[in-house]
């Protein structure tokens, strides 16, 4: 039976061909290239770091995440206070004040929850695996705040603030939308097409705008 | 045997009790809240009592001898101001929308050496002709250009969505500048020379109210119907609740801001 005008016939099988792929793809057995860029500003810049990253066209498929990132807490404050972290990382928290000082951890955004309540010389440590900005924060002490921003793959750069250009090595060869992420927003985030190939280096310049 | 105490004497004995219960009452009436107006003819009103709540188990500080030369004293071993506890019996810069209604049109921020004295500023587009303003004082020594960027997500009561666009100011030192927002979205308002100045700034098209999570957030002329509420409390897990408005009525919810709402995880 055809359908009637405007009605659509769902397409499961399709569908799952394309989660297929992209849960097989395998970063460490794939072609590589590399990505160098430089992002352009077109006012002041804050200062405060900008994420690029790239999103691979069918999926992330499977990437060999980094061990395990260390957060102290001694002093009320997280330290690191910002980082990035790969989809599928763990973040250890480590109470290791000097004082018998207890801390929680809990964070807001793309994911959310509570780590608990762990006394000095204790840790807590989660797999951070939903992509996109986290608040840390400790719900007894109002002034200990962090942030992470999770990365959908290893295929990211941190552009300091007083650094224009990056490079991301180790890029599986395909399709990938470019991506960035601020911490102190100031321009609208860039959205742009890349082609990386295999044993080359693709240039791109980010314009930032507002 | 005749009773020593003097009558003026059992007098006084009785009465400091009962002067300081009427002391309270009187007290209690001057604070309490105006009472709130009836519903408008064919309008219903929401009326929304916040509550934050401390992470269950936190205890307080913990204290310490200290020893000197003449005599030991206990002391918080948290002290400083990195140490400083969130007071949960009233969060301030709490922020309640409504999918109806109108709220402020204008808010007012002073950046002194501490910061910003807010946190969070709701503003409504709704009910009048023009932009809503944030007025930014600068009580620093030197200039600061202000920045406020729309995040990309929907707020309740969105007019033209898409629309907002990022906005800018420089406040000289001791003056005043406005900012003038035309279009409804969640800004990040935050500082080009201080990270620390920051402040999110709700902009909808309809029912919007700041204050503290001891107070109570009052919608009113509502038309019926369900409406959303969305309560952002500074730094807690936000909180959306369906209210239904019946015409003459006064439809009453609880929001509870606290962390215990928050999945419980790690290892």
């Amino acid at each position: 039976m055809r359908p009637v005008s405007g009605q659509h016939l769902p397409r499961p099988v399709y569908t799952r061909v394309i989660q297929a792929q992209a849960a097989d793809f395998k970063w460490d057995d794939a072609k590589k290239g590399s990505l160098k860029g430089t992002l352009k500003f077109s006012a002041k810049r804050a200062g405060a770091p900008i994420v690029v990253y790239l999103l691979r066209d069918g999926g992330e498929g499977k990437f060999t995440v980094p061990g395990a990132l260390e957060v102290r807490q001694e002093g009320a404050k997280f330290a690191p206070n910002f980082t990035v972290l790969v989809k599928g990382q763990t973040a250890k928290f480590i109470n290791d004040e000097k004082k018998d000082i207890a801390h929680n951890v809990y964070f807001l955004g793309a994911a959310e929850g509570d780590l608990g309540i762990f006394e000095k010389g204790e840790s807590v440590q989660h797999e951070f695996t939903e992509a996109g900005e986290v608040s840390l924060h400790c719900s007894i002490h109002k002034n200990m705040d962090g942030k992470f921003f999770i990365a959908p793959s290893p295929a990211f750069a941190l552009v300091e603030s007083d650094a224009e250009s990056f490079s991301i090595s180790g890029v599986p060869a395909g399709k990938y939308k470019l991506k960035t992420w601020q911490k102190q927003k100031r321009f609208k985030d860039v959205e742009l097409e890349v082609n990386i190939e295999e044993g080359k280096e693709a240039g791109v310049t980010v314009e930032m705008a507002r | 045997m005749t009773n020593p105490v003097p009558a003026f004497g059992r007098l006084r004995h009785w009465s400091l009790p009962v002067g300081l219960a009427l002391l309270l009452v009187a007290l209690a009436a001057c604070s309490s809240a105006p009472a709130l107006p009836d519903p408008a003819p064919g309008m219903g009103q929401i009326l929304v009592s916040l509550k934050a709540v401390p992470k269950e188990g936190v205890k307080g500080p913990r204290r310490e001898r200290v020893q000197d030369d003449y005599a030991s004293s206990s002391h918080s071993v948290e002290s400083g101001k990195q140490y400083q506890r969130v007071k949960y019996d009233a969060i301030a810069d709490t922020v309640v929308l409504c999918s109806g209604g109108s709220g402020p049109r204008s808010a007012a921020l002073v950046a002194g050496k501490d910061g910003l004295d807010h946190t969070q500023v709701a503003l409504s587009l709704a009910g009048g002709t023009g932009p809503a303003e944030v007025s930014v004082t600068n009580r620093r020594a030197a200039p600061l250009t202000f920045v406020a960027v729309p995040r990309d997500v929907e707020v309740v009561g969105a007019k033209g969505a898409g629309s907002a666009r990022i906005l800018d100011i420089t406040v000289a030192p001791g003056q005043t500048a406005k900012l003038a927002i035309a279009s409804t979205a969640i800004y990040d308002l935050t500082c080009d020379e201080d990270e620390t100045l920051a402040c999110v700034v709700y902009v909808t098209g309809a029912g919007a109210w700041i204050g503290a999570t001891d107070q109570k957030a009052f919608f009113a002329d509502l038309q019926p119907g369900d409406y959303d509420i969305v309560v952002y409390g500074p730094r807690l897990p936000v909180v959306r609740k369906t209210v239904k408005v019946v015409a003459g009525q006064r439809a009453q919810t609880e929001a509870e801001l606290s962390v215990n709402r928050l999945h419980k995880c790690g290892h």
